[in-house]
């Protein structure tokens, strides 16, 4: 009967627990959770490329390696499939592990005997005995002496006859499962993310003075005042914006926004992430006539992310040929626009009216004063602006993750675990009385060297110079 | 004045590191050496040698508190104030293990890492720059202290566990294990050789501005801060003068080698190479032409390998709860107030991670399936130079949300 239970092939969910029961198990997970780290740290990510088109990217940079490297999911390792169920695989692990192990465990701590054989003692990792044969030894005092030191020492002790058990930091025992649990919980927290409306991250860009609604929020934000130093070296130095939260049309919240301290509002977190220079946004402008006299012909307003493709002004209608939003030189002298951006505005009119034969072509460069006035030297109406809207562009990162609490849940766990582990020792201490010689044998989890300079003081204190012996790999 | 009187005080630790190394090496070799009164010179040395590293932890600790006065954060944000913090809790670590287990010859292992981390540390532009506001926070005073604070810690782990590997194996005979540990020693003597041949140049303030002749570029213009052996792809030899009847260039490197400053980088590439053959070929001759892991083997014969191995376990085993708090968990805290982000991958913390995982799988292996010994012993080294891929190679060779770190000219 026995035999065939024995023989008895094991099912599917039989492997699988064992499988993930192991220690072996977790320790090729996480060797290979960290080499596919390395891999994707050495490998440039998709969000690294200067390319929008990683399938077009990788071969034409690194050949046929570069495909398969986009076909293993190497190029965005850390959201690969694989990549996520070796982080389950290694969670599953954690959870049957600490399971499995956690209440054996417990109730081999809450058996553990009082009384132990003077035989068996002489095998603990530390070991020593005081015997009756000293006439100066009265052993049923110095266990006496013994027990009460150690009670000092915050030991808890259990007595039997003439038997005693000593132990402290048992929860020591408990450390690994501790940090396995904050693990999980870390693990839970990201995983909210997948939950609908628990997360959310984007990027907006409020221009100065704009009212800009946070997506997936039901507030607006408004950019007050952006405001940038650098350093004398070019380095930046202090970002910061002035915002203000609007709610149902009211102004709720005024809060500069610095890097490092961000705006809490409604569950939604506002980073000042990026900080664009300055452009031009509306300009009034005055226009002259130089051949009469700069006698002004009239004025317009000019809108730079939107310019119309006529202006009236006075008699005389000014069409936009060309604009360029970003204006450069490039090769040959050719003008052309760096960004869609108006950074640095630049237009050609075509100039009609009275008393113009001939088509009249002028530039206008407003952020370029001094060319402007070179310009119109050979130019014969000029531009003068009367007054221009400049404006700053914040670009703030938008976040809501209702995990965060979970993961620093889990973090302080783990550190918890790690400072139960590491920084407190199981020591326990067994001693038995028998035909009128003392056993003292002591056996701890870890840091021999720490327990047997305890145990070497709890003597001396009482004026005992008995060394204890270590016995390599003792026996609990 | 307070950054005059802090840069006195790492002077003086970097000449405190330096004099107990070389105390504590004489310590452990010239055990022979007998004094008059009968003792052994060597507790004289080892003594000396413990006094002088107090001296020099407590010197780089007012210098670097005035650093932190001067500045207003911690001095711990460019390569040069990293590495000599590094370097810092190295010694902290050593001296206070040292104050707990007793063990001297650590220290003729413990002291010449501080000494070359911190001489490491000098290579780099010692200016104390103001913070770029992505790090005007108080967690980068919390942050970087504990993780360095932890991977000090750790690094005892690594010379205990070194001391262990020499003072088991047999060097007399050639095999794996003597030849790995020769490679650890030629390694660290790179390590060294670098630092020694930067500094000889840095002291004479060399720079050379070197063009890329393929470019028209502007920017592609490179500062050699060490004479340039390896010149771009398309330099002429000779072109720019020489060194002791050399030309300079002595070649171009070739084309297929590409990537920002790769001329540059190969350059440092090539001299570290070279001074570390050389430093290592006077050793060896010195030696009598013996592989140097027998006579650093003899600093460590007659000591207990199995408190060697209880140590480096020690070692790491305090360190690493230490590292996961600063590295992990208060990098995590902050880069979710600075960056909306508590992890982005990048890769600064994704080394972080995989440090704390290559620790997670020596205490795994060491205590669930018994690796005591030296195969744990050989984890501890190796962890060394995960931790210095970490510190440094990420900085050299990867660029993330970090690379402010990135030191200009490197």
């Amino acid at each position: 009967m026995q035999q065939q239970v024995v023989e008895r092939s094991l099912s599917i969910p039989e492997r699988l627990w064992l499988f993930f029961v192991s220690v072996k198990t977790a320790i090729v997970l996480i060797a290979l959770i960290a080499g596919s780290s390395i891999l994707g740290s050495l490998i440039p990510q998709e969000g690294a490329i200067p390319s929008q088109q990683p399938a077009q990217f990788y071969p034409a940079a690194y050949g046929t390696y570069g495909k398969i490297m986009y076909a293993l999911g190497l190029t965005h390792m850390y959201t690969s499939t694989w990549f996520i169920a070796l982080l389950l695989a290694i969670s599953v692990n954690l959870i049957v592990c600490s399971w499995e192990r956690l209440v054996p465990l417990y109730k081999s701590l809450q058996k553990q005997p009082t009384v132990v054989q003077a035989f068996l003692l002489k095998h603990r990792g530390l070991y020593t005995s005081f015997s009756a044969d000293n006439p100066s030894a009265d052993t049923a005092h110095i266990r006496e002496q013994i027990i009460s030191s150690l009670g000092k020492r915050r030991y808890r002790i259990k007595q039997e006859g003439q038997a005693f058990f000593a132990e402290k930091g048992r929860i020591a025992r408990f450390g690994p499962y501790i940090i396995h649990i904050g693990l999980l919980l870390i693990v839970a927290g990201c995983l909210t993310r997948l939950i609908p409306g628990f997360y959310y991250t984007g990027d907006i860009l409020v221009d100065e003075g704009q009212t800009v609604q946070v997506p997936h929020s039901d507030f607006s934000i408004r950019n007050d005042q952006a405001h940038e130093e650098d350093y004398t070296d070019g380095r930046p130095k202090f970002y910061q914006t002035q915002a203000t939260v609007i709610y149902k049309g009211q102004q709720v919240l005024h809060k500069p926004i610095t890097v490092n301290h961000p705006l809490k509002y409604h569950g939604m977190i506002l980073f000042q992430s990026a900080m664009l220079p300055v452009q031009f946004q509306g300009m009034d402008l005055s226009i002259v006539d130089q051949q009469a006299n700069n006698a002004k012909v009239g004025s317009l307003h000019m809108d730079f992310n939107d310019p119309q493709q006529v202006y009236h002004v006075g008699a005389y209608q000014l069409t936009v040929l060309n604009y360029f939003p970003d204006f450069q030189f490039v090769q040959n002298n050719q003008p052309s626009s760096k960004s869609s951006t108006p950074y640095n505005p630049a237009l050609i009119f075509k100039i009609e009216g009275p008393g113009i034969t001939s088509d009249i072509k002028e530039w206008f460069v407003p952020s370029a004063p001094f060319l402007q006035a070179e310009l119109a030297k050979s130019q014969r109406f000029n531009f003068q602006p009367d007054q221009v809207n400049l404006a700053q562009t914040t670009g703030f990162r938008v976040q809501k993750d209702f995990g965060i609490p979970i993961v620093y849940g889990g973090c302080a766990i783990v550190v918890l675990g790690l400072v139960i582990t590491f920084y407190i020792q199981h020591r326990t201490l067994w001693g038995n009385l028998s035909e009128g010689v003392l056993h003292l044998g002591g056996q701890t989890n870890k840091n021999w060297y720490g327990f047997q300079q305890e145990l070497q003081r709890v003597l001396a204190s009482n004026q005992l110079n008995q060394k204890f012996i270590r016995n390599k790999g003792g026996t609990a | 004045m307070l950054l005059g009187a802090s840069s006195l005080l790492y002077g003086v630790a970097f000449g405190g590191d330096l004099l107990s190394s070389i105390l504590y090496i004489i310590g452990v070799t010239g055990r022979n050496i007998k004094l008059r009164s009968g003792g052994s010179a060597a507790n004289l040395w080892t003594k000396w040698g413990y006094t002088i590293a107090i001296i020099a932890v407590a010197s780089q600790f007012i210098g670097l508190l005035l650093r932190w006065t001067a500045g207003g954060h911690a001095p711990v944000s460019s390569m040069f104030e990293y590495m000599s913090f590094w370097s810092f809790t190295i010694m902290l670590a050593f001296v206070l293990i040292n104050a707990f287990y007793r063990s001297p010859r650590l220290g003729a292992f413990a002291c010449p890492v501080g000494l070359t981390i911190l001489a490491y540390a000098m290579v780099f532009p010692q200016e104390a720059q103001p913070l770029i506001p992505a790090l005007q926070s108080y967690w980068l005073n919390i942050h970087v202290t504990t993780a360095a604070l932890g991977e000090g810690v750790l690094t005892i782990g690594f010379a205990a566990a070194l001391m262990y590997l020499l003072n088991t194996t047999d060097t007399s005979v050639k095999n794996r294990s003597t030849r790995f540990l020769e490679l650890v020693i030629f390694l660290f003597l790179t390590l060294f050789a670098y630092v020694v041949t930067a500094l000889v140049f840095k002291v004479q303030h060399y720079a050379i501005d070197v063009s890329d002749p393929l470019s028209q570029n502007p920017a592609s213009q490179m500062t050699y801060h060490l004479p340039p052996l390896a010149g771009p792809t398309g330099s002429v030899v000779g072109s720019l003068g020489s060194l002791l009847g050399i030309p300079l260039p002595l070649f171009p490197i070739p084309g297929w080698m590409q990537g920002a400053q790769a001329a540059l980088k190969f350059n440092t590439l090539v001299w570290t190479f070279l001074s570390s053959i050389v430093l290592y070929g006077i050793l060896r001759l010195i030696n009598g032409g013996k592989s140097l892991v027998t006579s650093v083997s003899s600093w460590v014969q007659g000591l207990d390998a199995d408190e060697l191995d209880e140590l480096s376990y020690r070692a790491i085993a305090i360190g690493y709860p230490i590292f996961a708090l600063g590295a992990l968990v208060f990098a995590m805290i902050w880069a979710q107030e600075a960056w909306g982000s508590y992890w982005s991958w990048d890769p600064k913390e994704t080394w972080a991670l995989i440090t704390f995982l290559y620790y997670t799988l020596y205490l795994h292996l060491r205590l669930s399936r018994g690796w005591e010994g030296p195969k744990s012993a050989w984890l501890a080294v190796i962890g060394f130079v995960v931790i210095l891929f970490l510190l440094v190679g990420v900085n050299l060779v990867i660029v993330g949300l970090h690379s402010y770190a990135v030191p200009p000219g490197m």
